[in-house]
């Protein structure tokens, strides 16, 4: 018997040292929950969570009172001096700036931070910020040019058989001329920088004035602007460019065998199969692609100093110029993606992979005692899925603005729990309220006035439906929402007051408009078009359909979760009883989902904006020709028109007139969407213990001016 | 003995193979693209082909070799990788390492497991003896009913009641983890199942072996009623109850999806649901390796066991 009890006791006695090993975990002033943070790198971030911490551990040149989202002096002294074509900002830094070891912060920091934030080795989800800097773009396509240049050198042999295989098996592509009649999926526009750059390369190197700049065109590790092959690439330019940086003779010969075969006739393939052959080794590669890659490197920051408009003539001074006009710019650099960065940091944790030849920063860097921050707080403690620990940064400049001494962001996987831990006081902030299953009886609750620490504020976001807008279905027949008046009927015979009040129960506002309407001071959404069932059946029967007739069954898609299917089956309902047509059901995960509508193969699908920036312009371009997020394929030229009218109009005044009226086109004419309700955020916290939090509708946080009462 | 080890030994990394390529091939069958997260942003094409190109997502079986090179600890000794058994980034959460994750990860699913089985297994048998003893007794059906309803009731229910009455109702412990209180409520409700399943192994096992001949005999040595239930029958009796063990432990020590959920516990759980979800190709070829070596490992010890336990028992 003894024997059998010894595994048992010795279990015991492993648990109980394992648990007194368990490590006292440190409480912290203000407890705020989280469900999921991904990373601590603010040029990686774009969820919401991770944005609010990195305003805890970063500073801009401006910052945010977060209770009116106006931009404020941060690094910068005072507000930018902006030229008169307003093209050219300049901003001064204040001396007393420090890092978190103590070192000043200068201009110098900030450029670096664009600098490395414009590569595509990064992969910055905001990157588009960065694109408001003159030639950000060029640069970044420069960077990405440079780097596939390597990577193909070194795929050569694998992408030459790939293409060996498809001339044989693959009949001549005939395929891409099916779509021509599709006359509303328009061909890609020419990059909108394009003119911008030519202009400044022919201005500045004169031997480049008889060259053709039809894009893409390549540029080449280790060739500076000053001799750059600036046409567009064609593999002669391919080879023309690996010539100029000097390649070795046998990879050069190979590359000139295998890029230059036009593989048409069998005499080609035979000569392709062999050259194959001929290509060197990937290890008798590596040292010249190495080669190439240093020199890659080497070059990042001569390139960004010829190519982008960012200019620091001191410490304490940088000039900023602008791609093109943009308004709302001082925002921008308020924003977490153009927070500066810590060289020495940089410096200690880039390499370059010498397998892929990424030059990357080891995401080691945003750990406890790597990171050095210039913000309220620098990060002590980061255990994975439990908990971040935030102190008080001693060296921030205006430490006497930050009223509490740290912060503890606690994870809580799953909503119920975090409902119980703030219940039970564990947690003094959420902001995820929304996700709770029963938040609508706790809303209904502080309507009874049982409870007052639940707060729904309106955010900066529409809730939506998007038709697709193409002529043809992905399925080949014909696309009953190509009609414009079958769009306008589907969103008449909807009563979005009763999807609020009965569905989402949030107490969301419902909203005919477009750009969530009250939040950005001077425009004035247009009103759009409201409930009119009798008037949306006219519509429908005007379009071919009346009483429904002969139109096809239609299928509503939606992601799983967050009660998307019962707003859904409103949805349904109200078009099968109001229209009198056939409507299904699709609900799909979000991994089959999303790359459904991102191809627009739906007829109508669930969707979500929340803006970026304190401008109608986050939410217009969506439906601007071509862009990556107008999944309707909505493509309208005076629509187009108005935006780009809009983006030469240094007039803020005149410039919201324009973009009201190309708002217009959206919400009472074309409707390629059906906008539902502006999106409720759901916070909890007491107002008799804490004060601080905004309730502004862009979700802004500065933590550090949480404060709790006493 | 040593035939067995050694040839179990031989045996693990051909098993995991098979494991890992299924999973393997399992995972890459998931729709859409681990670099698309759930949010409304999508990075420049360059971008996806750099990152694509960085993780070995545009080609399968270069991935395929690449990983198992890293997890074997090949790469660390061509000098690739800086640790031995390189499990690889997680997708989602850049900036963390797979063996990151599961080293903090683990150790909590693995204090929890064996908490709940040590629970498991003291009421388990202490049920099943006194049932089989006496058989038919009040005490028999009451901790056959008991032992029914742990098995039936789904811990998500167990778990919340406890959780409602303990940390909401009577507010006694935090919800969380970290405290040795704030274990025993999810230690509990994961070992319910387990020790229900245990009484009843051990009831069954103690009435067959009651009844058989060297136990009479026992009896008619005038051994004490004591020492014939614990030092002969039960020996006999705990045989099932051993097989039972190898696959729950291993089971138990790789967290549970729900009692996580349920009170909040920062373990192994919610990587094996979440990195499926999120398509994290790393993460979930990492938690189901160390499962399967997990399992295979736990089996080994209970044919040992079994071994010394019951020494008719041949291996060959």
């Amino acid at each position: 018997m003894i024997r059998i009890l010894i595994p048992f006791a010795l279990l015991g006695a492993f648990l109980a040292i394992s648990i007194a090993l368990e490590p006292a975990q440190p409480r912290g002033d203000i407890r705020i929950s989280y469900t999921d943070i991904t990373t601590l790198d603010p040029q990686m971030m774009n969820a919401s969570v991770d944005i609010r911490v990195s305003y805890a551990l970063y500073e801009g040149l401006m910052s945010f009172n977060p209770y009116t989202f106006k931009p404020i002096p941060g690094v910068a002294k005072d507000h930018p001096t902006i030229s008169e074509d307003r093209l050219t900002y300049t901003y001064h830094l204040r001396k007393d700036a420090k890092w978190s070891d103590g070192s000043p912060v200068t201009a110098h920091d900030f450029k670096r931070a664009w600098r490395l934030g414009l590569l595509p080795d990064v992969a910055p989800k905001y990157i588009d910020f960065l694109y408001f800097l003159r030639g950000g773009k060029t640069y970044f396509k420069w960077a990405a040019r440079s780097l596939s240049d390597i990577t193909s050198l070194k795929n050569l042999e694998a992408n030459a058989r790939k293409r060996y295989e498809e001339a044989n098996t693959l009949p001549p592509k005939k395929e891409d001329k099916k779509d021509t009649k599709d006359n509303k999926d328009a061909p890609p526009p020419p990059p909108e920088w394009l003119p911008d750059f030519v202009q400044n390369i022919r201005k500045n190197y004169p031997h480049t004035k008889n060259l053709d700049f039809t894009p893409p065109f390549g540029f080449l590790p280790g060739v500076s602007v000053k001799n750059e092959f600036l046409t567009d690439d064609t593999p002669q330019n391919q080879i023309a460019r690996y010539e100029a940086a000097n390649l070795r003779e046998d990879m050069l010969t190979a590359a000139r065998k295998i890029l230059l075969n036009p593989l048409k006739t069998e005499d080609d393939k035979k000569q392709f199969l062999s050259d194959i052959e001929s290509i060197p080794s990937q290890e008798s590669m590596q040292p010249e692609l190495l080669r190439l890659a240093k020199q890659r490197v080497q070059d990042l920051e001569p390139m960004f100093d010829e190519l982008v408009g960012v200019k620091v003539p001191d410490d304490r001074t940088i000039v900023v110029e602008l791609q093109e006009l943009v308004p709302f710019f001082e925002e921008i650099t308020a924003t977490w993606v153009l927070c500066p960065l810590h060289g020495p940091t940089m410096e200690k944790f880039s390499r370059l992979d010498e397998s892929n030849f990424n030059f990357l920063r080891d995401p080691l860097w945003t750990r406890p005692g790597n990171m050095v921050s210039n913000g309220p707080y620098v990060v002590t403690s980061w255990q994975f899925k439990r908990f971040i620990y935030l102190s008080r940064n001693p060296h921030y400049w205006n430490g006497k603005a930050v009223k509490n001494n740290s912060i503890k962001l606690v994870n809580y996987t799953s909503p119920q729990s975090m409902f119980h831990a703030f219940d039970t006081g564990e947690i003094d902030v959420s902001f995820d309220g929304s996700t709770i299953p029963f938040a609508a009886e706790l809303a209904q609750a502080v309507r009874d006035r049982k409870r007052n620490d639940i707060h729904a504020i309106d955010g900066f976001g529409v809730y939506y439906y998007v038709f697709n807008t193409k002529v043809k279905l992905p399925s080949g027949r014909p696309n009953p929402f190509n009609d414009k008046r079958v769009r306008r009927a589907f969103n008449m015979v909807v009563n979005k007051q009763s999807i609020v009040d009965h569905v989402t129960r949030l107490g969301q506002k419902p909203t005919n408009a477009w750009v969530p309407p009250n939040v950005i001071d001077g425009y004035r959404s247009p009103k759009g078009i409201g409930y009119d069932p009798d008037q949306g059946r006219a519509l429908l029967a005007e379009a071919g359909f009346p009483d429904g007739k002969g139109f096809p069954a239609i299928e509503i898609l939606y992601n799983s979760g967050s009660g998307h299917g019962d707003v859904a089956q409103r949805l349904q309902k109200m078009w099968q009883d109001e229209l009198k047509i056939k409507v299904d059901l699709k609900e799909l995960e979000w991994k089959v989902f999303h790359p459904r509508r991102t191809k627009s193969d739906f007829e109508v699908a669930r969707s979500g904006w929340f803006g970026d920036y304190n401008d109608p312009q986050t939410f217009l371009d969506l439906f601007k020709t071509g862009t990556g997020n107008n999944d309707s394929k909505f493509s309208n030229k005076e629509y187009d028109d108005l935006l780009n009218q809009a983006a030469n109009e240094p007039d803020p005044e005149a410039r919201f007139r324009l973009l009201e009226k190309a708002e217009a086109l959206v919400t009472d004419d074309h409707l390629p969407v059906l906008p539902l309700y502006i999106y409720k955020q759901v916070f909890l916290y007491d107002p008799d213990k804490l004060k601080g939090v905004s309730h502004h509708p862009r979700n802004m946080q500065m933590f550090h001016l949480y404060e709790k009462i006493k | 003995m040593t035939r067995l080890l050694v040839s179990r030994l031989i045996q693990l990394p051909i098993l995991v193979l098979v494991i890992y390529t299924t999973t393997f091939l399992l995972a890459w069958s998931i729709p859409g693209s681990p670099l698309d997260m759930a949010d409304e942003r999508k990075p420049p094409p360059e971008v996806q082909a750099a990152m694509q190109a960085q993780y070995n997502l545009d080609n399968q079986w270069v991935f395929y070799w690449e990983y198992l090179a890293g997890v074997t600890g090949i790469h660390y000794l061509q000098g690739k990788s800086e640790v031995v058994f390189d499990f690889g980034p997680s997708l989602r959460y850049k900036g963390w390492t797979v063996s990151e994750i599961i080293s903090g990860a683990f150790p909590v699913s693995l204090q929890l497991g064996l908490g709940a089985m040590l629970i498991a297994l003291v009421t388990g048998i202490g049920a099943g003896v006194i049932g089989a003893v006496r058989r038919d007794s009040f005490w028999d059906f009451s901790t056959l009913a008991v032992a029914l309803v742990g098995i039936s009731l789904p811990t998500f229910v167990t778990g919340s009641v406890l959780l409602t009455i303990f940390s909401v109702w009577l507010g006694w412990v935090a919800i969380g983890w970290g405290s040795f209180s704030q274990m025993i409520l999810p230690m509990i409700t994961l070992s319910l199942p387990f020790a229900a399943y245990i009484a009843r192994l051990t009831r069954m096992g103690m009435l067959d072996v009651l009844g058989s001949d060297f136990v009479r005999t026992a009896r008619a040595k005038g051994l004490s009623e004591k020492v014939v239930v614990t030092k002969h029958a039960l020996k006999v009796a705990f045989l099932p109850v051993l097989s039972f063990l190898g696959p729950a432990t291993a089971g138990a020590i790789t967290g549970s999806f729900v009692i996580e959920k349920v009170f909040n516990i920062p373990g192994m759980g919610q990587h094996f649901v979440s990195a499926v979800q999120n398509k994290d190709l790393f993460l979930i070829m990492g938690v189901v390796i160390l499962y399967a070596i997990l399992l295979i490992i736990f089996n080994l010890l209970v044919d040992i066991a079994y071994s010394l336990v019951d020494p008719r028992i041949q291996h060959t």
